[in-house]
């Protein structure tokens, strides 16, 4: 079987001619440890050979987990031939790549991309020249258009030529010896790209639009996502009452009976109930993606971000985030910052993910008369975590980090590729389905065998007496000075590590009258904040603890979540206290006001100044700015 | 004069990269070394990050990395003046 691989810069159109040389069916796999994505597949005219779509690189140094799992990848499986995907509207940077592939020793062809794009911009590209050059084949291609793709998998597979190595610097290689046939030429859609900009990146229009943009996405996955999700949840609620009803009928033992419906029947709902809301979420994202507009979201959000010490590149996880945690994390592979990327890991789960959302939504409904106000500011609950902790963590050892390079290129903007973005999709619900919503099921059955046997079997009524009872009852005390001691939240905290929607089921089952369970709105809010700031599920520490690639880290990570989580539920106590005792506004402004001087306080003097002063501690609030910058 | 003194649109020259940038290397890898063009096309709603465009595409970099690129502006702009 041989093996062709296909390299290129990012965004040079390689998924796409991809998706074409091997149809619709391909292997995603991850390399160990990091998750960094490459694609298998065959190819469509010769089964004895599978293609290889690697992720987008610069160069061949190795510098982000991408780079080196590519290099690793090459050097261990040594590919037949290398297909060196080329965009052909950006001539220049791409062929920096090119000049470096000779350090692999591996035969290599050039596919130059995009050629439809530049001959309708009259712009001609000298193949026997780049030949000359480069001392292997060449060939002008269109992924889009599928023009002249066989004949260079035709080339790829007869090629046994070893790219040339270019002399001395490698930009200087290229102005001298190729400049004759870069045009600098702007084309069709670059034009276009930049009267776009001058609206979407308008001054004064782009927060709007931006901020549209994220409302659609919300409005679409959550509400009309949501609706779906009751839909689905109702027909199974009717189905399991039919299925119970037929069961009783056959004599089936009730432990059998309770086994299907409560737990498999249960489970398999939940999962399913999740599909809407996961699959429109992911359409629109990686249309977002697919269009170019992501990485104007990490222009425009960049400046905010930066002073938690993240970059633009964090602001999609983060939002992936509020949909499913799990699928957050996994797109922090793009930001190439190890320690950006691990701040990305240790924050984002305070974004509420759509369990926790359905969680909130079902807790005000039962306990504060159904206010939207309550649901919604756990948004901005989380968010002021990120910016608080976020603040504090990158003081320490493992996140400290110089700021990086933060360097990022702005595509022209394209129409997504239906068929891309449908495979992206399929991909993610396949994810999904399969990976988390194992999880989800496995904990329903697990949780229905802790609360419905204990030492003395199967238990119908009693479940005072069931395991879960006596885990509840053991760790109830820990809660105690957060104001719900109750073994009902203990095991509603319990079983949200395996999975946060599993708050309503719990204590729905356990409790007939959960408002009963809280004393106060204080402390029901605390349980919230609670539930919205400990650590994320099961799924979500796997796939954290995978790319963080360290246990020590994963282990700090939780710790990091569940102090967190325990102190802001134990502040919000202590308000619902003091406001009991001293049962007044005032009081409550004055103490407002201590909190926000202290933090400015703290804040101006731990703050550098900006400038990027080698040695700067921030350790004197840096005034004198000229004066300090110069003594770098 | 650095590449955040060019004036939106203007097109200037590298001329030298402060060696105290994180990551110079990278930089020069995406096509910002000594001698190429650059122009400043646009800078966030927020004044941070900057969008220029160098050898016919464009990239995000931040004020304070764009500081430490110094340029000169190009001759034909020069003689416009």
């Amino acid at each position: 079987m041989k093996k062709i691989c296909l390299i290129g810069n990012p965004n040079c159109g390689k998924t796409t001619i991809f998706n074409k040389l091997t149809g619709t069916y391909q292997k995603v796999g991850n390399w160990a440890g990091v998750t960094v994505e490459k694609k298998q597949g065959t190819y469509l005219l010769d089964k004895e050979i599978s293609v290889i779509d690697l992720p987008g690189l610069y160069s061949l140094t190795a510098r982000s987990d991408d780079e080196r799992a590519v290099l690793n990848y090459l050097s261990q499986e040594k590919p037949d031939c290398i297909i060196n995907v080329i965009d052909g509207t950006n001539l220049e940077r791409n062929l920096y790549l090119t000049c470096t592939l000779h350090k692999l020793g591996i035969p290599v062809i050039l596919a130059i991309n995009f050629i439809d794009d530049l001959r309708k911009n009259g712009i001609k590209v000298n193949v026997n020249n780049l030949e000359k050059a480069f001392k292997v084949p060449t060939i002008t291609v269109s992924g889009l258009k599928n023009e002249n793709l066989d004949k260079m998998m035709e080339l790829a597979i007869n090629n046994d030529k070893k790219i040339c190595r270019p002399l001395g610097n490698i930009y200087e290689f290229i102005d001298n010896n190729l400049s004759d046939f870069i045009s600098n030429k702007f084309t069709k859609s670059q034009k276009i790209t930049e009267k776009l900009d001058n609206i979407i990146l308008n001054k004064y229009l782009a927060i709007p639009i931006f901020v549209l943009v994220i409302f659609i996405v919300y409005f679409l996955s959550i509400k009309i996502g949501g609706l779906l999700s009751e839909k689905i949840k109702e027909f199974f609620e009717l189905f399991s009452v039919n299925t119970k009803n037929s069961l009783i009928k056959l004599n089936a033992k009730p432990w059998l009976i309770s086994l299907l419906i409560d737990a498999v029947l249960k489970g398999f709902s939940t999962v399913i109930s999740f599909l809407p809301q996961v699959l429109i979420l992911f359409l629109l994202l990686s249309i977002i993606e697919e269009s170019g507009y992501a990485s104007r979201i990490a222009f425009i959000t960049d400046k905010i971000l930066s002073n938690v010490g993240l970059s633009g590149k964090s602001f999609i996880p983060m939002m992936l985030c509020s949909g499913c945690t799990v699928t957050g994390l996994m797109a922090t592979k793009t930001v190439e910052s190890t320690a950006e990327k691990r701040m990305a890991v240790f924050l984002s789960p305070f974004i509420p993910c759509g369990a926790k959302t359905a969680v909130f939504g079902w807790l005000s409904g039962v306990l504060f008369n159904g206010s939207v106000l309550i649901a919604t500011s756990t948004y901005f609950l989380g968010l002021a975590c990120i910016i608080i902790f976020g603040k504090i963590i990158s003081k320490t050892k493992i996140l400290s980090h110089d700021d990086g390079l933060f360097v990022m290129e702005m595509p022209t903007y394209r129409i997504p590729v239906i068929k891309n973005v449908a495979f992206v999709l399929w991909e993610k619900v396949k994810d999904f389905t399969f990976k988390t919503g194992t999880i989800i099921f496995a904990v329903s059955v697990l949780l229905w065998f802790l609360s419905n046997f204990g030492f003395c079997g199967f238990i119908t009524t009693n479940y005072n007496k069931s395991f879960l009872y006596l885990i509840g009852n053991g760790l109830k005390f820990i809660f105690y000075p957060l104001g719900f001691a109750s073994v009902e939240t203990s095991i509603a905290i319990l079983s949200s590590f395996m999975a946060k929607e599993a708050v309503i089921e719990t204590l729905g089952y356990l409790s007939s009258n959960v408002p009963s369970l809280f004393s106060s709105g204080y402390t029901a809010y605390a349980f919230m904040a609670f539930i919205l700031l400990s650590p994320p599920c099961v799924a979500s520490v796997a796939t954290a603890n995978k790319i963080l690639n360290s246990k020590k880290h994963t282990i700090f990570m939780l710790l990091f979540q569940f102090v967190t989580a325990y102190l802001v539920s134990f502040i919000i106590n202590v308000i619902g206290i003091l406001v009991k005792v001293f049962f007044n506004l005032q009081f409550l402004i004055i103490f407002a006001i201590i909190i926000t001087l202290a933090i400015k306080i703290t804040a101006k003097t731990f703050k550098s100044c900006g400038n990027g002063c080698v040695n700067c501690k921030g350790k004197n609030i840096c005034r004198k700015k000229s004066k300090h910058s110069t003594t770098i | 004069m650095n590449l955040i003194d060019l004036k939106i649109g203007e097109q200037g020259v590298i001329t030298t990269l402060n060696e105290t940038l994180y990551g110079i290397e990278r930089i020069k890898e995406l096509g910002l070394t000594v001698g190429s063009k650059i122009k400043v096309v646009r800078f966030s709603p927020f004044n941070d990050p900057v969008l220029i465009e160098i050898r016919g595409y464009r990239l995000i970099l931040r004020v304070k990395d764009a500081k430490k690129i110094g340029v000169r502006l190009f001759e034909k702009d020069l003689s416009n003046r």
